[in-house]
């Protein structure tokens, strides 16, 4: 079970300590959080108890009273081996990233990991995500896996390569903090953020209206007759004059047009900027797909034949995202 | 909430992140709270005045009203009328205010109060720590047995308070108690040692202490019908073990306070003592150096014995008479009555060394004879008249004393609890010639009265007699019920000589105690917790658990600087600071690896997800089938590449791969010991039996 908070919170910030830490972690697909991959230090509540012990122990040798030395030492103890138990709820697990998926540049990218339980014990609340960005608290079971989900905030198109991940816990009595790092081998594909032209539709040479092309049966869109009433067909499509004059029930028919093809070509966008042209481009890639219009596309060394589709539109899109970024 | 399915859909979660960062109290984290605030004011039932406890009754149940989403957070003039309610109720309280109970009872109410301003996490954590404060503070007010298992109780609740916030799933509350019993547990080793070798400091400042409720017990004057309502009190006033064996019942006279002045209707000390005793005890004096020197000759030592005094809040420490004090925060003060050094408001431990055949006293100076002969004027005729005559027939006072206490014994005298009400005026007459009903302070202020007028010197001590023997734990226990006030007489070359008239007039309670003396006529310890010992199993349970209660407080008062340094020297001998440092290191390492053992942390890390070594398990079986199982294949792409297999292998391997399925993708995962049969079952369906194997079938069920 897992759902989603605020923020991971903010740990440390000492540049050294960060130094440090960037220098002992490296990417990877897969990370075990044991002793040397967990950090752990008391808690602000920690030292609270801390201070409470200070002062139980200031009654007892005021009242000479022994019982009270007892109460202070107990609580001093279980501050001591709670360090234990607060690393314990993290040892042994696995961090692993599964997949990103690609979004539009000023969107949220989605990664995917999965954290499982090897152990055979149950781990409360471990606080999983990125200091500055999503964040998820999850409960695992025994032997549990669990897929999750964390979102990620894109500014450029290109790759996105997220910074370490945080894993948290302060179970089972928040006296202390135990956390580990994991720096995912994974990146998402940042498409560039669409953004059409001011004389887009113009300057592609193409007017919807006067070609409709090639008719595509059973559509949505424009009407071509009426039929009697088969099963299967839906309330919109039922033609109610029809029914009121003759009782007999009788549906609508539609057609859509396929769209002339359109082809999207670098050289006609000499003036503007790359990054304008690339907005632009992803615009109407999203747009010709919404519209199941085949697309060709052309930018400086790459080419797209005329095709529709989903693979169609992944392979344009990330031509657009990756356009003269380096492979990292 | 369930899993995000991984159809290749976003979740439905939106892009901005759902939930706050928790740092709300959960329902749960709450209910663990009023439970244990509950319990933490539960431990201050006896000490504490009883109308705290309704302020965390009502605070809890508004808070629980809350969780219920009934009632409402209360507004702020609620909350500063429920604050200002308190001090006052504190204020108007005879209560210090610079007192330990002040401040405990502030403490209590603030905890109490508290409830109605809790949201957070932070607060939550907050309460838990002022009730582990409190915890210990109890402690400042009991450190019975008893009472410690309480608190020890109290204390896990506590924990498991501070896990209940922590949670952010709710999960079985026995299982949240679980852990937290764990960690006290498993903290006790660090925790007695730290117990043990915290160094013992003297008080660093004085803080006054003041118990709030009067106990019953006996006070420095004596009225008739006083020792009537003590006799009613089951309490422990002292216990006592002795060195050699015991003194007998009819020994065990308990010297308290020595009453010499009677204005006709009450006894009370003398003026000088009682001067002496309220500036004496102020200044805490080394008790090797007294400032009084008691005047005695003090014959046969005896043997010794050690008391430990229950918390009276008084000054007065009872002793066999006479006693020496050998050890411990008392001396010897004004006839011979031992007086602590400071109001006994904790336990006190002392060793005294006790005496036969003593003179105390063997010079009578004139002031204390005076005091000793001193009546009102004009008072009891009757009585005056009966003794006139008696001294008439007995010339020698001695011959004088053994009449009249016979005359006690062949009157028609009868030893009750409930004698009846006594005029205020001559009610020694009223007593002697009329109602004769009465008990131990009757006889002794009349015996003294009668005396006094005889022209000799007499004075009513109070205290205890008897006590009861707990064989299982060695010691005499004393209890309020067995007060007594007896007589001592001054004789030439004698010195002060204790007589016991109600010996003479019911000697069982003197023999065996209160209970066999008042058997006829009842009214012993009605409606106390004590009265059920008339039933004998209960009274050997009774007896055990005293015992234990008695070797705890031993175990926790003796454990003083003196206690802690015979502990080491014993235990571990003249160290050095090597050997002291080599044990400290060998300590932490064993406890150490106790520790990573009792948490499983020894366990080797499984480096592979078990579900992925299934599944490689899986492609490497199918491979010597011949079915080449690409990395990307997913369970549910696995049945269209079975083709070749056998109809029952093919079910078995369809099986796994529709249970992984929904293990991996689906919010209805089954649980994993099921993936696991689903997993044994496929890979036995692919693996030839071995006798199978051995006759060569292999290629049979192979392809």
């Amino acid at each position: 079970m897992w759902r989603r908070i605020k923020s991971i919170g903010v740990l440390p910030p000492r540049r050294y300590f960060q130094q440090w830490i960037a220098s002992r972690i490296d990417r990877r697909t897969e990370t075990q959080f044991n002793q040397r991959r967990i950090y752990i230090v008391p808690s602000k509540a920690g030292l609270g108890l801390l201070l409470l012990f200070s002062i139980t122990i200031l009654l007892g040798i005021n009242f000479q009273n022994n019982l009270v030395f007892m109460v202070a030492f107990w609580l001093l103890a279980m501050l001591t081996i709670n360090i234990l138990f607060t690393y314990r709820n993290l040892s042994g697990l696995t961090l692993r990233a599964i997949h990103a998926e690609p979004c539009f540049a000023g969107e949220k990218a989605l990664f995917w990991f999965e954290i499982t339980e090897h152990q055979g014990r149950e781990r409360p609340s471990i606080h999983v995500g990125w200091e500055q960005q999503d964040a998820v608290v999850i409960n695992l079971k025994a032997h549990e896996t669990l897929r999750i989900s964390l979102s990620h905030g894109t500014q450029a198109r290109g790759w996105l390569i997220p910074e370490r991940l945080t894993v948290i816990t302060r179970f089972p009595t928040g006296l202390a903090r135990a956390w580990g790092y994991f720096l995912p081998d994974v990146k998402a594909i940042v498409y560039p953020k669409p953004q059409l032209l001011p004389d887009g539709s113009a300057q592609t040479g193409a007017d919807p209206n006067q070609s409709k092309g090639r008719e595509i049966p059973r559509g949505s869109h424009d009407f071509s007759g009426i039929r009697s009433y088969r099963s299967g067909d839906s309330m919109k499509q039922i033609h109610w004059p029809q029914f009121a004059k003759t009782g007999h029930l009788a549906s609508r028919e539609f057609v859509d047009y396929e769209q002339a093809a359109q082809w999207l070509d670098w050289t006609h966008w000499q003036g503007q900027s790359d990054e304008r042209v690339l907005a632009h481009f992803t615009a109407r890639v999203i747009g010709f797909h919404r519209d199941n219009t085949p697309w060709g596309m052309q930018i400086p060394d790459q080419r797209f034949e005329m095709d529709v589709g989903e693979a169609h539109r992944v392979q344009t899109l990330t031509a657009l995202a990756l356009y003269g970024v380096k492979v990292p | 909430m369930t899993r995000p399915s991984d159809d290749g859909l976003r979740p439905s979660l939106g892009w901005r992140p759902l939930m706050q960062e928790s740092q709300q109290l959960t329902r749960q984290g709450l209910l663990w709270l009023i439970l244990s605030q509950l319990a933490v004011v539960g431990l201050f039932v006896t000490p504490m005045p009883i109308w705290v406890m309704p302020v965390m009754l009502l605070t809890a149940t508004w808070r629980f009203r809350m969780l219920q989403k009934r009632w409402q957070l209360p507004s702020g003039w609620v909350k500063a009328l429920a604050v200002l309610l308190s001090l006052g109720a504190v204020a108007v309280s005879d209560i210090h205010p610079l007192s330990l109970d002040a401040a405990t009872i502030l403490l209590l109410l603030g905890f109490s109060l508290k409830n109605l301003e809790m949201a957070q996490r932070r607060d939550a954590i907050l309460a838990v720590y002022i009730g582990y404060f409190l915890v210990a503070v109890s402690f400042l007010f009991s450190q019975t047995l008893l009472a410690t298992l309480t608190a020890i109780l109290v204390l896990m609740l506590l924990t498991a308070t501070l896990i209940g916030v922590q949670l952010t799933r709710p999960q079985p509350m026995i299982r949240t108690l679980k852990i937290s019993s764990s960690l006290l547990v498993l903290s006790l080793p660090l925790m007695i040692v730290g117990y043990l070798f915290f160094p013992r400091l003297p008080p660093l400042w004085s803080v006054p202490m003041q118990q709030n409720q009067a106990r019953t017990g006996i006070s420095d004057s004596m009225s008739p019908g006083d020792f009537a309502s003590i006799a009613g009190s089951g309490a422990l006033a002292f216990r006592a073990t002795f060195s050699g064996n015991p003194p007998q019942q009819v020994d065990r006279y308990w010297r308290g306070p020595v009453l010499t002045h009677f204005d006709g209707n009450t006894w009370t000390p003398t003026t000088a003592y009682v001067e002496r005793r309220n500036f004496l005890p102020d200044r805490i004096q080394p008790s090797g150096s007294p400032v009084f020197q008691p005047n005695w000759q003090l014959g046969d030592a005896v043997g010794r014995y050690s008391v430990v005094y229950e918390p009276s809040n008084q000054w007065f420490a009872y002793s066999l008479t006479p006693s020496r004090v050998m050890n411990g925060e008392a001396r010897v003060g004004q006839d011979f009555q031992v007086v602590a050094t400071q109001k006994m408001d904790a336990p006190l431990r002392v060793e005294y060394e006790y005496y036969q055949n003593a003179v105390l006293d063997p010079v009578l100076s004139e002031r204390e004879r005076q005091a000793t002969l001193q009546l009102p004027t004009g008072i009891e005729p009757r009585t005056r008249a009966f003794i006139e005559d008696l001294r008439i027939r007995h010339t020698d006072p001695q011959a004088l004393i053994l009449a009249t206490l016979r005359w006690f014994q062949e009157s028609p005298f009868y030893y009750t609890l409930s004698p009846g009400t006594l005029p205020t005026t001559n009610s020694v007459d009223a007593f002697l010639f009329d109602s004769k009903r009465g008990f131990c302070a009757h006889y002794a202020g009349a015996f003294v009265v009668m005396m006094r007028m005889a022209g000799i010197p007499a004075r009513v001590v109070s205290g205890y007699q008897g006590g009861e023997w707990n064989e299982k734990g060695g010691f005499i226990a004393v209890h309020e019920f067995d007060a007594h006030a007896w007589v001592e007489l001054w004789l030439p070359s004698a010195g002060w000589v204790a007589f016991d008239p109600t010996a003479w007039v019911a000697p069982e309670r003197i023999e065996q105690n209160l209970r066999s003396a008042v058997a006829d006529s009842g009214g012993f310890l009605n409606g106390s917790p004590l009265y059920a010992l008339q039933f004998s199993w209960f009274n050997g349970l009774r007896l055990s658990v005293d015992a234990w209660q008695f070797r705890w407080q031993r175990w926790i008062m003796d454990y003083d600087q003196r206690g802690q340094s015979l502990f080491i020297a014993r235990w571990l001998g003249n160290i050095d600071s090597t050997t002291a440092v080599a044990y400290a290191l060998g300590f932490i390492t064993l406890l150490g690896l106790f520790w990573i053992a009792a948490l499983g942390l020894l366990q080797p890390h499984h480096s592979k997800d078990p579900i992925a070594a299934q599944w490689q398990m899986l492609r490497e079986q199918l491979g010597r089938y011949g079915i080449d199982v690409d990395q990307q294949v997913t369970p549910s792409q696995l049945s269209s590449l079975l083709a070749g297999l056998s109809a029952l292998q093919q079910q078995a391997i369809q099986q796994y791969a529709n249970q992984l399925n929904r293990y991996l993708y689906h919010s209805d995962a089954p649980p994993y010991a099921d993936i696991k049969r689903q997993y044994r079952n496929a890979i036995a369906a692919l693996e030839p039996r071995w006798w199978k194997r051995a006759l060569g079938f292999r290629h049979l069920f192979g392809r």
